[in-house]
């Protein structure tokens, strides 16, 4: 389906089909679009402060989610590689940031970009296996890179401090003393909407259509002059760049850091996110992550709502841990099985329905006299 | 560590890589019959274990008669969890067979969780643990009913496979679905029958892992480590399961007798990235390298 497209975007001159749809004509469109954007960031930097801190630093766990998931969008989503490397690749920022921060003490933001650039060092040696393998076999790799990165760490960890991790102390940006998880919300959300923005432009650019037609088809993206080597390697270091800057911002947003804060669910919750916000669709795996960060307080919630006489709620009540897991349990399979482009898809789907209903035929009306 | 305790290490090897090698059978068996890497095999090979000791601690069942229970219930849900989950999945692209099983995975532990609780479970074994002397080193018969018993369910398994007319059916069904539907062979059946096969054997694997250990969420890593086990002996392969089993086992053993613990578990995935980057398809297995 997609051959035909994606060899005329490699193209010289011609490059959005396979992005989007034709649309930029529509000028009244990206207008809409901008304006709602724009309302959207509005809520999201008046609203916050207006939760109780509780709330605040479930929001600012989800700005964090999404930095990570940017990343694992991109390899997963938009290059079409499999990744279970996540939560290590994190780990590599978190704990690179270490040295950073702690050891060099590197005034604040710089630590994030060098434990981005770090793991981003590290990642590309994930390419090494990435390069010959596909599919469930690169799954694999990704595994085996997850679990001995997170040995190697643990070794490094319990050698040098011990099983606590390290800890980290509140930096200082721009006279502002950031300790509060409303001052880490707003620094993970911009840090995620800078990343997103340049992700944005890079999907746009010859990269971007290079990791779709690797994606889609990866021997005709090669036979149409896609060097697969050198774009996937450029592929995971972007993604792990992303994820190295949230192992660090994860370090600074909890003031520690250890083996333990990166588990191998980790990996499997950020799949889940991509897959509920849409694979490939980057708003899409945002809305996921903050859907999936939200998800145990939301259950919580509910539980907490139930009638007290109903018999069913002093169980719940006791085991709202896993009914979390069940939950996002029955969500992936669910998606999988009815919705597998996700949200995204729902919504779309939503979209074309309603406009189907609202141009539907009238009824029609009887003419008199008509044989 | 000194010479002297060599063979001792090596039995405890031995049994680690007999607990590996039922782990990976579930792996293969389920991936050469269709090609899904199940990373719920780590929650059946949990379930089985608590299956049993359900049915042994709480109903009093019979335990030889539990552990047979046990690995009925536990291939009976298996099945029904590939008819209804990942057959629809037919065909799919690796993101989406990879979460269905995780999935699954999440919805199993956390079942499992809050019916039984989180406390370490610890089964009682018929099986005597108390050492006998066995060529001059000390061997338990609980260890060698494990060893025996993974050997005999690999052995077990090739011969099906080889020489049954359903293992045939089943081979053929995983070389080429198309193929061998058409040739009159049911290959949703014998997809079936494979998970089911798989969940059974996991079970097994998992009620003689929680007769000498205590079985908690580390077992996770556990049956992921066993994967390593079957890749370096071949994924599409049943003795090479045992074999891949057996080795890393030994491996592990050793390393963890020498270095340390997590050296031990890092040298098992260090040796698995090497056999992903140099023989994909391991020491024993017939599949082609899916290379780019």
């Amino acid at each position: 389906v997609r051959i035909g497209s994606f060899t005329l975007s490699l193209g010289p001159t011609t490059g959005a089909e396979l992005i989007a749809p034709p649309v930029a004509a529509d000028r009244s469109r990206r207008g809409s679009t901008v304006l709602w954007l724009g309302a959207l960031v509005a809520i999201l930097i008046v609203l916050p402060p207006l939760l109780s801190s509780a709330n605040q630093s479930l929001w600012a766990a989800a700005a964090l989610a999404g930095v990570a998931i940017l990343g694992v969008n991109l390899i997963v989503g938009s290059a079409g590689q499999v990744s279970l490397a996540g939560a290590a690749l994190m780990a590599a920022g978190g704990f690179s940031a270490n040295v950073f921060a702690n050891n060099w003490s590197l005034p604040f933001p710089v630590p994030l970009l060098c434990s981005g650039l770090f793991a981003a060092l590290v990642g590309t040696a994930l390419t090494l296996p990435a390069l010959r393998l596909r599919g469930i076999y690169l799954a694999l790799a990704t595994l085996a890179f997850y679990f001995i990165a997170m040995d190697l760490a643990y070794l490094y960890q319990n050698h040098s401090v011990g099983e606590f991790g390290f800890s980290f102390s509140p930096p200082t940006l721009a006279g502002y003393r950031l300790d509060t998880s409303l001052s880490w919300y707003y620094v993970n959300g911009a840090v995620a909407a800078i990343l997103g923005v340049g992700i944005w432009n890079l999907m746009r650019s010859k990269y971007g259509r290079a990791w779709q037609a690797i994606r889609a088809a990866t021997s005709a993206g090669e036979a149409a002059g896609v060097n697969v080597a050198a774009y996937k390697a450029i592929a995971f270091a972007v993604s792990s760049f992303c994820l190295g800057v949230a192992g660090a911002l994860y370090a600074y947003n909890y003031q520690q850091v250890t083996t333990g804060s990166f588990p191998f669910t980790l990996s499997a919750d950020q799949l889940a996110m991509v897959l509920i916000g849409g694979l490939g669709s980057m708003s899409g795996s945002l809305v996921g992550a903050v859907v999936l960060t939200l998800l145990p307080t939301g259950i919580q919630s509910a539980v907490n709502a139930l009638p007290s006489d109903f018999a069913l709620t002093s169980v719940l009540g006791t085991r709202v841990y896993e009914l979390t897991g069940i939950i996002e349990g029955l969500i992936i399979v669910l998606l999988v099985l009815k919705a597998p482009g996700g949200l995204a898809e729902i919504g779309r789907t939503t979209v074309r329905w309603l406009q189907r209903w609202r141009s539907r035929p009238r009824q029609r009306v009887e003419v008199a006299g008509d044989d | 560590m000194t010479f002297g305790q060599a063979p001792s290490v090596f039995w405890v090897g031995l049994t680690l890589g007999a607990t590996y090698a039922l782990i990976g059978l579930g792996w293969v068996i389920v991936f050469r019959a269709t090609k899904v890497l199940n990373f719920a095999t780590a929650s059946f090979f949990v379930l089985g274990a608590y299956l049993c000791y359900w049915m042994n601690n709480t109903l009093g069942v019979n335990i030889y008669v539990a552990v047979v229970a046990a690995m009925l219930a536990s291939g009976v849900i298996t099945g029904v969890t590939y008819l209804m989950l990942l057959r629809p999945l037919a065909g799919a692209q690796t993101f989406s067979t990879v979460l269905m099983t995780l999935g699954v995975a999440l919805i199993l532990d956390n079942l499992m969780t809050a019916i039984w609780g989180a406390t370490p479970l610890v089964m009682k074994s018929p099986l005597s643990t108390a050492p006998h002397k066995l060529l001059g080193v000390p061997v338990s018969a609980a260890q060698l009913t494990q060893v025996a018993l993974a050997v005999a369910v690999a052995c077990a398994m090739t011969v099906g496979l080889r020489r049954t007319r359903f293992g045939v059916h089943m081979r053929s069904a995983a070389e080429n679905p198309l193929l061998a539907s058409q040739s009159g062979i049911n290959i949703v059946r014998s997809g079936a029958i494979a998970w089911a096969a798989a969940g059974a054997v996991l079970a097994l694997g998992g009620i003689l892992y929680a007769s000498q250990n205590s079985v908690t969420e580390t077992s996770e890593t556990f049956a992921l480590q066993a994967l390593a086990a079957a890749f370096v002996g071949g994924l599409d392969s049943v003795p090479g399961a045992l074999l891949g089993g057996l080795l890393l086992g030994e491996l592990e053993a050793f390393m963890t007798q020498w270095v340390s613990g997590s050296v031990g578990d890092a040298s098992v995935f260090a040796v698995l990235l090497v056999f992903i980057i140099f023989r994909p398809t391991g020491l024993m297995g017939t599949l082609e390298a899916r290379r780019v």
